[in-house]
């Protein structure tokens, strides 16, 4: 995973912070990962902070896009192997293949 | 295979340490009608680690950036005290079993998936209208009987795990089969022992299994809040599969199946705030 440091006026919704992130008086706001909103982003903007450590998103070929999907399918399906004759694991593993397929785009 | 009797379980429970004072009474005061807020809020505020872990979660996003507090004090004005006292029972509770990181059961690992529950519970519970702090709670401690047996009941735990991987069985199966005892139950005694409320005391007991007890709205939500933590496999709790979902919790819990991608997102990013509560 590479990461940039941008200014606050940079940042847009849908970038994820890739360090945590402190304000002037050091003390953390957002933790690692957080994805950032518009909200999210006017708070931070009210609390003072200038910079922030962003996770440099990938673009991915389709062909690597296609090898991402199957191992995620893949692995929902390993996850959910027990599901069974429950008809409800089966609604749930969809929903859930669903979020993370779509969190690829 | 060793069985493990309930007997040396519960013996070995009454020797646990008490919790600490301030937490003891915030565990209280879940069931009192009239609590002394002030003075709660004084304990908490004289223990300085517990109350710089409380500060850290209320500051971060986890509550909205809503404005900076440096007192415990400030936190109960801006957040109420339900959330202040969900944060301080995490994180005294957390407190209470240093961690051990390394071993065939991963510590961090697990508190990152009892906060997910947690976080995954306060989502549940937001968005059919109940206590969300209750619910977070109640999710955060409901495999303390996990963490009892890693700590207490080693040998016998590593034959759970043991089992787990030979027979890729769910962790009730592979519990039954090795010691005839669950770590629901041992989570149960832990639960009595340190006086957690009556709610959450049963859902760490009938999480698992939702159908078998009296359909109660807390053991439900943690049930759900179980499941899909596994599916979205935030930290790891010893088994890597999701368990199987109670209709019957399903049904009571009155959600549907579109309700789910946002409560998914909003999981995803609590967690990330939530997840300071283990830092040091």
């Amino acid at each position: 995973m590479t990461t940039r440091l941008i200014s606050l006026g940079d940042a847009e919704p849908g970038m994820t912070l890739a360090a945590p992130l402190c304000d002037n008086a050091g003390n953390i706001l957002l933790a690692a990962g957080t994805e950032l909103s518009g909200d999210l982003l006017a708070s931070l903007k009210r609390r003072g902070v200038n910079q922030l450590q962003v996770v440099r998103k990938e673009t991915l070929s389709e062909a690597q896009l296609a090898q991402r999907r199957d191992e995620l399918t893949a692995r929902i399906d390993f996850l959910f192997r027990h599901g069974g004759n429950n008809p409800l694991m089966g609604e749930l593993r969809t929903v859930v293949l669903d979020y993370r397929l779509e969190e690829l785009q | 295979m060793s069985e493990l009797a309930m007997s040396r379980v519960v013996a070995k429970v009454q020797q646990l340490p008490s919790l600490s004072l301030a937490v003891q009474e915030l565990l209280q005061s879940f069931e009192d009608d009239k609590v002394d807020v002030a003075a709660i809020v004084a304990k908490i505020g004289r223990d300085q680690g517990l109350a710089a872990r409380v500060l850290r979660v209320a500051n971060s996003a986890f509550y909205g950036l809503s404005s900076h507090v440096s007192t415990i004090g400030d936190a109960v004005v801006v957040l109420g005290f339900y959330s202040v006292r969900s944060l301080a029972v995490a994180a005294g509770i957390i407190n209470q079993f240093p961690g051990d990181v390394g071993r065939n059961f991963n510590r961090l690992e697990f508190w990152r998936h009892a906060i997910g529950v947690g976080v995954c519970a306060k989502v549940i519970a937001l968005r059919i209208g109940q206590n969300p702090e209750t619910a977070f709670t109640a999710g955060l401690l409901h495999d303390i009987g996990m963490l009892a047996l890693d700590a207490f009941f080693h040998a016998e735990f590593k034959e759970v795990l043991a089992y787990l991987e030979n027979h890729d069985s769910e962790v009730v199966a592979a519990e039954s089969a090795t010691l005839r005892l669950t770590h629901s139950n041992i989570g149960f005694e832990v639960a009595k022992r340190w006086n957690f409320p009556q709610a959450i005391q049963m859902a760490i007991r009938d999480h698992h299994h939702p159908d078998d007890g009296e359909a109660v709205l807390y053991t439900d939500i943690v049930h759900l809040a179980n499941v899909l933590c596994h599916a979205l496999e935030i930290g790891n709790s010893c088994y890597d599969m999701v368990p199987p979902l109670s209709p019957g919790t399903w049904q009571r819990l009155g959600l549907q199946w579109a309700d789910l991608p946002d409560m998914l997102h909003d999981i995803e990013q609590l967690n990330a705030c939530a997840n300071l509560l283990v830092m040091e």
